[in-house]
C-alpha cells in the first residue's frame, strides 16, 4: 500500500487551474521531495493532501484515508510543518505541544518526548517569542511529530536558517525516515532535496513535468556526468529557484 | 456516540481554554477588558458627584418650607406632588431623601419635643450612603428647626420601573455596552489573531472542524462576557431585585453579542472589523444610551422601531430585573427579540464558517 496516493488531482481558484489532474504515489517510509518554481502549485498540492483544501476533482489517499471523505480520520495519521513559523509566541514551547497533544488526544509524556528528539528539552519551558527561527522551527518539528505521524508534509523545513541550523534539521528528518515514516518535502534547496529525497518530483505551472530518484533525474536531464539537481531544475522548467521566496 | 459528544466538546473547550489564559496576556484584547470595565464602572461615582438632596412634598402651607429654602446647607428640592417625589427616586441618578410633611405638620413641630418624619429612598443606593444622608439631613433640619429631628427610612424604598431613566437606564445600557464591547472586540480579534499569525492554518490541522475551532473562540468570549456583566452585577447588587432575570438578561445578551463578534470575525480582515465594529456599536448603542434625548426627538414611529432593536431588548431586560414587581409579559417581548437576533446572527455565522471551510 502506498502512503500517499494521487490521481488526475485538479485544484480551481476563482476560474483559473491551479493545479492540472497530477498524479503520483509514495511509498511508505520514503522521502519524497516535491520541488516546483514559485506559484508551480506545491502549496495548493500539500493543502489538498492534507485536508485544508478541498480539490476540485480527482482523488488522493494519504496514509489510507481519502482526503475528502475521511478528513477527520487523516488528520490523525499526518503530521504538518509548515512553511511559515505559526506558533503561539505568548506560550512556551511546551505550552504550545501540551495545547497540540490535547487536541489530538494524546499523552503529556508524548511532549516530552517530541521535544526530546528535537533537542528542546532545556528550553521548553521559555516563550517562544525569545526563540530564534531555529528554535521555532523545532517546535513546528515537535509539534507535526506529536500525534506520531505515518506521514510527515514539510513545507520549506530549512528556509532561512543558519547552515548549522539547517544541517540539524536534516539529521531529524533523516532520522524520522530511518524510523519508517514517509517524509512528503518541498524545499527550494536542491542540495538538501538531493541529499535527503528518495523519489522526487517536479511541478511546473500545476503539472508534474518529471519524477524518479535524484540519480535518475540527473541522468535523465542533466547536463552529463557531474550534473547537479539544480541543473536538472532549470532544465526542466527553464526557471531559476526563487529562494527564499513563498509560493 | 456518546464519546464522539465528548471529543466534540473537548476540542471546542480546548480551543477555548487556551484562548482565555491567552487573551489575559494579549495586550488587544486585556486593553479592551479593562477599558470597558472602567468605562462600565466609572458612572457608579456619579452619583457621589452629586450632593444629596432632600425632597420635600408639602401637603399644607407650613412655614418650615421655606425656612429650609434660606438654608444655605441644606440641599433642599421642594416637589409639587409626592407622584412627583417616587419619579424623581426611581427615574433619576442622584442619592436623595424624599419625605411628606402633613398638612398639620406646623402644630407638630410645635407640640412635639422630637419630630418625627418617614423618609423614602430609591432602593439602588447602598446602606453606607443611605445611613450617611439620613445622618446629614438629620443633622441639617434639627440645627433649622432647633428641635432633634428623627427620619425613618427603614422599609421606605421606592423601586425603578421598567422604563425608569436614570441610575437604572444607566446601570443597563453600561451592561449592553459591556456586553456588546466583549463580544465585538474580544471575539473577531482573537479570530482575527490567527489568521494573522496563520496560526489558523495549524488549527485546521488538528483533528477538529472550523466550527469547532469558532465555537471555541464563542466559548472564550462568552466566559469574558459573564465575568465583565458578573463584576458589575455584583458591584449593583442593591439595584437587582430579580437576580434569575438579570442572569437570564447576561446570558442572552452574551449570547447575543459573542454572535455578533462571531459574524464580524468570520467575514472581515482586522481593519475591516475594527470599522465594522464600531459602526455596529454606534448603531445598536446610540439608540439606548440616549434614550431619554431621542425619544423627545424622534417621532413615535421611530421611537418604536427602536424598540425593536436587540440592545434596547436587552436594556429593557435588564431593568426588568430592577423593578419590583415582574410578569412574564413585562420581558417577554424583549426576550423574543433578542432570541430572534440571536438565532438570525448564528445563522448567518453558521453559513459563513460553512462556506469558508475550505
Amino acid at each position: 500500500m502506498y502512503a500517499i496516493e494521487v490521481q488526475d488531482l485538479v485544484r480551481d481558484y476563482n476560474g483559473l487551474r491551479a493545479v492540472k489532474g497530477i498524479s503520483f504515489t509514495v511509498n511508505a517510509g520514503e522521502i519524497f521531495g516535491f520541488l516546483g518554481p514559485n506559484g508551480a502549485g506545491k502549496t495548493t498540492t500539500i493543502k489538498m493532501l492534507t485536508g485544508q483544501l478541498r480539490p476540485t476533482s480527482g482523488m488522493a489517499r494519504v496514509a489510507g484515508c481519502d482526503v475528502v471523505e475521511e478528513r477527520q480520520q487523516l488528520k490523525r495519521h499526518i503530521g504538518v510543518v509548515f512553511d511559515s513559523q505559526n506558533i503561539y509566541e505568548r506560550m512556551s514551547a511546551r505550552e504550545n505541544l501540551r495545547f497540540a497533544a490535547r487536541l489530538y488526544g494524546v499523552q503529556k509524556q508524548r511532549v516530552e518526548e517530541v521535544l526530546m528528539q528535537v533537542g528542546l528539552s532545556q528550553r521548553a519551558g521559555d516563550k517562544v517569542k525569545g526563540f530564534s527561527n531555529g528554535m521555532k522551527q523545532r517546535v513546528l518539528i515537535a509539534r507535526g511529530l506529536l500525534a506520531n505521524p505515518d506521514v510527515l508534509f514539510l513545507d520549506e523545513p530549512t528556509r532561512g536558517l543558519d547552515p548549522g541550523v539547517s544541517r540539524d534539521i536534516r539529521a531529524i528528518i533523516s532520522t524520522l525516515a530511518q524510523q519508517g515514516m514517509t517524509v512528503f518535502l518541498t524545499t527550494h534547496y536542491m542540495e538538501e532535496a538531493d541529499q535527503l529525497s528518495d523519489r522526487i518530483a517536479i511541478i511546473d505551472q500545476g503539472q508534474i513535468i518529471a519524477t524518479g530518484t535524484p540519480e535518475e533525474m540527473k541522468k535523465a536531464y542533466g547536463d552529463g556526468q557531474g550534473a547537479t539537481l539544480e541543473d536538472v531544475f532549470i532544465n526542466l522548467t527553464g526557471r531559476h529557484l526563487g529562494r527564499g521566496e513563498n509560493e | 456516540m456518546m464519546s464522539s459528544i465528548g471529543n466534540y466538546m473537548s476540542g471546542i473547550w480546548t480551543i477555548a481554554s487556551k484562548d482565555i489564559v491567552d487573551s489575559i496576556k494579549n495586550k488587544v484584547t486585556l486593553s479592551i477588558m479593562v477599558i470597558v470595565l472602567f468605562a462600565t464602572m466609572i458612572y457608579r461615582m456619579v452619583p457621589g458627584l452629586e450632593a444629596p438632596q432632600l425632597l420635600v412634598y408639602d401637603e399644607g402651607q407650613s412655614i418650615w418650607v421655606s425656612e429650609m429654602a434660606t438654608d444655605s446647607e441644606l440641599e433642599l428640592n421642594p416637589m409639587p406632588s409626592w407622584q412627583d417625589v417616587e419619579t424623581f427616586l426611581s427615574n433619576r441618578d442622584i442619592v436623595a431623601i424624599g419625605i411628606r410633611l402633613p398638612a398639620d405638620f406646623d402644630e407638630q413641630v410645635d407640640k412635639n419635643s422630637t419630630i418625627e418624619l418617614e423618609g423614602y429612598i430609591a432602593h439602588w443606593v447602598s446602606e453606607s450612603a443611605a445611613s450617611e444622608m439620613q445622618m446629614l439631613f438629620e443633622r441639617q433640619l434639627s440645627d433649622l428647626m432647633g428641635k432633634p429631628v428623627r427620619i425613618n427610612t427603614t422599609g421606605n424604598l421606592v423601586y425603578t420601573e421598567k422604563d425608569s431613566r436614570g441610575f437604572a437606564q444607566i446601570t443597563a445600557s453600561g451592561l449592553v455596552f459591556l456586553l456588546m464591547m466583549i463580544g465585538i472586540g474580544i471575539v473577531p480579534q482573537l479570530m482575527n489573531e490567527e489568521r494573522r499569525t496563520r496560526t489558523m492554518d495549524a488549527l485546521l490541522v488538528f483533528p477538529i472542524s472550523a466550527g469547532q475551532i469558532v465555537l471555541g473562540k464563542a466559548l472564550a468570549g462568552f466566559f469574558y462576557c459573564l465575568v465583565g456583566a458578573g463584576i458589575v452585577l455584583a458591584l449593583n447588587g442593591g439595584l437587582i431585585t430579580h437576580w434569575s432575570i438579570a442572569l437570564l438578561a447576561t446570558l442572552s445578551g452574551a449570547l447575543f453579542t459573542v454572535s455578533l463578534g462571531l459574524m464580524l470575525g468570520s467575514i472581515a480582515d482586522s481593519r475591516q472589523v475594527m470599522s465594522s465594529s464600531w459602526m455596529l456599536l454606534l448603531f445598536l448603542m446610540m439608540p439606548v444610551t440616549m434614550e431619554s434625548m431621542l425619544k423627545d426627538l424622534l417621532p413615535a414611529s421611530l421611537n418604536r422601531l427602536v424598540g425593536f432593536l436587540p440592545t434596547t431588548a436587552l436594556t429593557n431586560l435588564y431593568r426588568v430585573s430592577f423593578a419590583q414587581s415582574v410578569r412574564l409579559a413585562d420581558f417577554a417581548l424583549e426576550l423574543a427579540i433578542l432570541s430572534a437576533c440571536t438565532i438570525l446572527v448564528l445563522v448567518i455565522a453558521a453559513g459563513i464558517v460553512k462556506r469558508s471551510d475550505r
